[in-house]
């Protein structure tokens, strides 16, 4: 009983020819079978059996939500109550979370049943997964290669069909980046969309939360569920929340006016570039008008993200501080001490160096010429894509510059890990929803098609990625199978 | 030949019921960390969300001090590690504060003074680190984190500390009449920092020292002139003064630098991301504006227009929102005297109350008793010292007015007929007496007055029995 | 102090400056790492300061993606607090409060 999508799963499960308990026992077992993937951090089996055993039971009195009995996987940034929730790092090794986080809560309100906490970067800093204190984790398509980052497990599970679905966070490509070296959807959506509360925060003005499944309808179904105002978070948006599926099936538009940056893909090797182009006449295909467009400052987007993301992260992690919970050195004589020794025990290379860039670039002095010239080129990049958006409904290009790197190869090279996420960054600083999905291989490893959508616009974006996914079936193809 | 220049921090707790940024109370002397929500103590993950109460009390008290009030204001991090301070950052404001450029009239010995108000921004208040409960730890409640403060920050503006003291007072009285503080400096919810230096007059400003966290108006004044007299011995010496910050020390009565806070610190102050941008409209804020209640100046002057009292004794009074309501409540029952009742609250009941160390709003002695025993007074029907001593008696058995006077059976005797017998009667004793009188021994009439008094054990009403006695001595 | 130019010239993060930043930031990084952490500090720093040269002439700081203004909350105390489950690692409490190396004021 292989079930390939998140919709079917549903099907199955509201014309009863399964039960939720089947089908969280059968992705129990798939996961165990994986081990060596090392995508959960922690597996929450007996907790899934007793939901899966409640859900059954609402369904046998035809109690039906909009996810009933759909398993899923949570990436380890988002709070669970009372189970651990590590972010990845030693810090928070030992922290049980005394509540849930809000996509947490809606998820399991429309029926969902938890199977772990999937493993990632240490606080959402990496792209390839390595930097997690829980050690890497692989890439179904060759386990000697990186799934990305930072939600590398949650991506991995996905691929692997170890999870039907799973969620993610993207600051700078950390769901669009692991989805396109996994050869999956990872949608992430318009900053706002979803509520950040409960979402361990990394950069406070960049992070949102977002979804890896297989294909675009499952996204569309899914996305409605986490979507929307919450009071707990005052950066989430009030826009009304479409239903995306109803949108992506009923919905003839097709027309898409598209435009391709040069910035994206004057630099692209061979391999990516032919890959992008048999995708874009597929859509010229399909009846998209093809627009080139320029983007013209987002080659600052790296540098900008790598002054705010960390200047924002600088201070959001000082909470860690092992007074109240986390990580507390044994070596806490003085105030000091406890302070010191707790952060830098309890933190990796990467946040610490994170860290320290960010305090830099808030210090007095270098304030202006860091943290404010960084807000003022984010303004820019913005000013960019709102002018592209005047022209065009949908930005095309690459998710990443490349196929998967190899675990190790980018370990000591910060700059070349920064520079993977060269494609995505720009659309965080703009705060604007994307999403990657499957458009071949380069070497047996899967390659990423990114699609842009203006603020709020998820839904063209996911409806074009539908109309794509009918004439193709990269989405379908399995590691290993 | 220094010139003494102060500024003024005062931080002042709002008086909403739950905190700046989450919704867990703000009640005071709640059990350790009951009060402390998963937002207060910095759970991953967590988001603060604005009470809008706060911030409306912030727009009240721009109002109140004729401040601009910011169409878009917004929240900043200052950020250093402490841990009554969970986040490692204070949710603050830095640039554009709710309220700016404010001023603010004070009144010392008969002269006026503008201090100019710089700025009142909202910002959380930290928790509390307790040094002396276990052995070798500090221990920490944050039932206190998160509770909404507003800093206003004076201009360096005053030139003594009994200026200092006046402008304190003055905020006092404003944040209380408006309803946005309980003012209650025992408990916190009225702090004062104090930027003290001194400088030649016409130079610029001298390096100043700043007096962290005194907690009470008396403090203040003490604290300014410890450090106004150390900075003096400084700089005659032709020394330098620190930049520095002291704690003042009441015990000793003197300021001493901080030992730890803080090597350099540098906050880093950066727009916060989990918060918006403040949108104050026009029409909110004339909302607010028709809603506030009546401000000390305001108050003073109808006191003067409305019970004709000494524009000084209208000014203490309005200067204090308990003191100016004990007055209004007592007015009621008293028909005319006002000057008497605003005499006989401020020298007797406030006397009392400075003795007791007792807020004039929890006096035993009701505004409605104070009414009475004034009405008394002015009908002559009791002297005002023997109204004192009611009011003492009062005060400390709690017992009311009438019954004292009663049990004591000290009502004057003011009825003329009653009083001429009395008099009479010790005229005739004393003929010699009555003769040297005549002859000029104008002295004697003390000796007549008291030996009435003594007849009827003190009860004469002592302005008619002196008219009985000049009438009788003139026509006889 | 507006400009990062002279950055690029040397090296910036020298033993000083990160001992000042792990002094605000409340780390501590062993001798052993310095230089190689000093190395890769230099190479951000180049990497970031490449906006620099951006032209932002004119352009306003941009805090947050969306244009929204902050929404206020009613001022309604919510008790639901659960110190327990709050103060689940008991080795940092002691009678419900937290505790820590003496401090001195």
């Amino acid at each position: 009983m292989i079930y390939k999508s998140v919709t079917e799963i549903l099907e199955a499960i509201k014309k009863k020819q399964i039960s939720a308990t089947e089908i969280t026992k059968e992705y129990l077992k798939r996961i165990k079978a994986s081990g060596d993937l090392n995508c959960f951090i922690t597996l929450t089996e007996d907790s899934a059996l007793n939901r899966a055993k409640e859900i059954d039971k609402d369904i046998s009195k035809n109690n039906l939500k909009p996810l009933s009995g759909l398993p899923i996987a949570q990436k380890d940034i988002f709070c669970t109550k009372g189970i651990k929730t590590s972010c990845g790092s030693k810090m928070l090794d030992n922290f049980i979370s005394p509540y849930d986080a809000t996509v947490v809560d809606k998820l399991n309100e429309a029926g969902t049943i938890m199977l772990g906490k999937t493993n990632m970067d240490e606080f959402a800093m990496g792209s390839s997964n390595e930097t997690s204190f829980y050690g890497a984790v692989k890439n179904p398509w060759d386990y000697e290669y990186v799934p990305g980052g930072s939600s590398g497990g949650s991506a991995s599970a996905v691929a692997a069909r170890i999870s039907p679905c799973s969620t993610g966070t993207d600051t700078g490509g950390s769901i669009r980046q692991p989805a396109s070296l996994c050869g999956i959807c990872g949608l992430k959506p318009t900053y706002g969309r979803v509520s950040r509360f409960g979402m361990i925060a990394f950069a406070s003005s960049l992070d949102q939360a977002g979804l890896f499944t297989t294909d675009a309808l499952d996204a569309a179904v899914l996305l409605k569920e986490i979507s929307g105002h919450d009071p707990k978070d005052s950066t989430s948006s009030t826009v009304e929340v479409p239903n995306y599926h109803d949108y992506c099936i009923n919905s003839d538009k097709k027309n898409f006016t598209v435009g391709i940056p040069e910035e994206f893909v004057n630099d692209l090797n061979d391999d990516v570039k032919n890959s992008f182009y048999e995708s874009v006449k597929i859509l010229e295909n399909i009846g998209c008008k093809i627009k080139k467009i320029n983007l013209k400052h987002t080659g600052l987007g790296v540098s900008a993200y790598q002054v705010v993301a960390p200047a924002e992260c600088s201070s959001n992690l000082s909470r860690f501080d092992g007074v109240r919970y986390g990580h507390r050195s044994k070596k806490s004589e003085s105030l000091e001490s406890l302070y010191r020794e707790s952060r830098s025990e309890g933190f990796g290379k990467e946040v610490k160096r994170r860290i320290l860039v960010g305090t830099y670039a808030l210090s007095a002095g270098y304030y202006d010429a860091y943290y404010l010239k960084a807000q003022k080129v984010r303004n820019l990049i913005a000013q960019d894509f709102s002018q592209a958006f005047e022209k065009v409904d949908l930005i095309l290009g690459p998710t990443t510059p490349d196929k998967a790197f190899k675990i190790g190869e980018k370990m000591n090279d910060p700059i070349a890990m920064y520079l993977s996420d060269v494609y995505t960054v720009s659309t965080n600083l703009a705060g604007l929803p994307a999403m990657s999905i499957p458009m071949g291989f380069k070497e047996g490893m899967p390659l990423g098609l990114q699609i842009i959508g203006n603020h709020f616009d998820e839904k063209d974006i996911l409806k074009l990625s539908y109309l794509y996914q009918k004439e193709t079936d990269w989405h379908e193809q399995v590691p290993g199978a | 030949m220094w010139e003494t220049v102060i500024g003024l921090e005062i931080h002042v707790q709002l008086a909403t019921d739950s905190k700046l940024f989450s919704s867990s109370s703000t009640n005071f002397g709640s059990e350790q960390n009951t009060q402390a929500s998963i937002i207060d103590l910095a759970m991953p993950g967590v988001l603060p969300v604005l009470n809008k109460k706060a911030v409306n009390m912030a727009i009240m008290f721009g109002l109140a001090v004729d401040a601009k009030i910011a169409d878009k204001s917004i929240f900043a991090r200052k950020n250093y590690f402490y841990p009554d301070l969970p986040k490692g950052y204070q949710i603050s404001q830095y640039e554009l504060p709710v309220v700016y450029d404010g001023e603010l009239e004070i009144n010392l010995d008969g002269k006026s003074k503008t201090i100019g108000i710089t700025r009142a921004h909202l910002e959380e208040d930290a928790g509390k680190s307790i040094h002396d409960l276990f052995d070798g730890e500090s221990a920490i409640d944050l039932n206190r984190a998160g509770t909404p403060l507003i800093e206003i920050v004076s201009e360096p503006d005053m030139r003594s500390a009994r200026e200092a003291v006046t402008y304190l007072k003055k905020i006092h009285s404003i944040v209380k009449s408006l309803g946005i503080s309980d003012g209650n400096m025992e408990e916190g919810s009225f702090r004062c920092d104090a930027n003290v230096s001194l400088r030649k007059p016409g130079e610029d400003f001298g390096i100043r020292a700043e007096i962290k966290n005194i907690n009470s108006f008396r403090f203040v004044e003490h604290a300014i002139n410890y450090e106004v007299g150390r900075q003096q011995d400084i700089l005659e010496s032709g020394g330098a003064v620190n930049q520095e910050t002291r704690l003042y020390d009441p015990k000793k009565d003197e300021t001493r630098p901080m030992r730890s806070k803080e090597e350099a610190n540098d906050y880093r102050y950066f727009p916060d991301p989990d918060l918006l941008p403040v949108e104050i409209t026009k029409k909110q804020i004339s909302e607010i504006k028709k809603s506030l209640p009546e401000l000390p100046d305001a108050k003073k002057e109808r006191f003067i227009l409305e019970y004709g009292l000494k524009n000084d004794d209208a000014e203490i009074l309005s200067s204090s929102l308990d003191l100016s309501e004990y007055f209004e409540k007592a007015s009621i029952n008293v028909s005319s005297k006002f000057q008497l009742l605003a005499n006989f609250i401020l020298s007797e009941v406030v006397g009392l109350s400075n003795k007791h160390s007792l807020d004039i709003s929890k006096s035993p002695v009701t505004p409605d008793e104070i009414a009475k025993l004034v009405t008394y007074v002015s009908d002559e029907k009791i002297s005002i010292k023997q109204a004192k001593e009611v009011l003492n008696e009062s005060w400390q058995n709690k017992t009311n007015v009438d019954k004292i006077i009663k049990s004591k059976n000290i009502e004057q005797i003011s009825n003329i007929d009653l009083l001429s017998d009395e008099a009479k009667k010790i005229l005739e004793k004393h003929p010699k007496e009555v003769q040297d009188y005549k002859n000029g021994k104008d002295k004697l009439m003390g000796f007549f007055v008291g030996q009435v008094m003594k007849e009827t054990q003190g009860k004469a009403n002592p302005k008619a029995l002196n008219e009985i006695l000049h009438k009788l001595l003139k026509g006889e | 102090m507006d400009t990062i130019d002279s950055h690029h010239l040397g090296k910036i993060m020298d033993k000083n400056t990160i001992k000042k930043l792990t002094y605000l930031s409340k780390l501590s990084i062993p001798e052993s790492d310095i230089d190689e952490l000093s190395k890769n500090l230099d190479n951000i720093l180049k990497l970031i300061g490449e906006i620099d040269a951006a032209p932002t002439d004119g352009m306003l700081p941009m805090a947050h993606p969306l244009d929204f203004t902050q929404p206020l909350r009613d001022d309604v105390c919510r008790k639901n607090i659960n110190r327990d489950a709050n103060q689940h690692d008991s080795s940092k409490t002691k009678d419900g409060y937290y505790t820590v190396p003496k401090i001195l004021d």
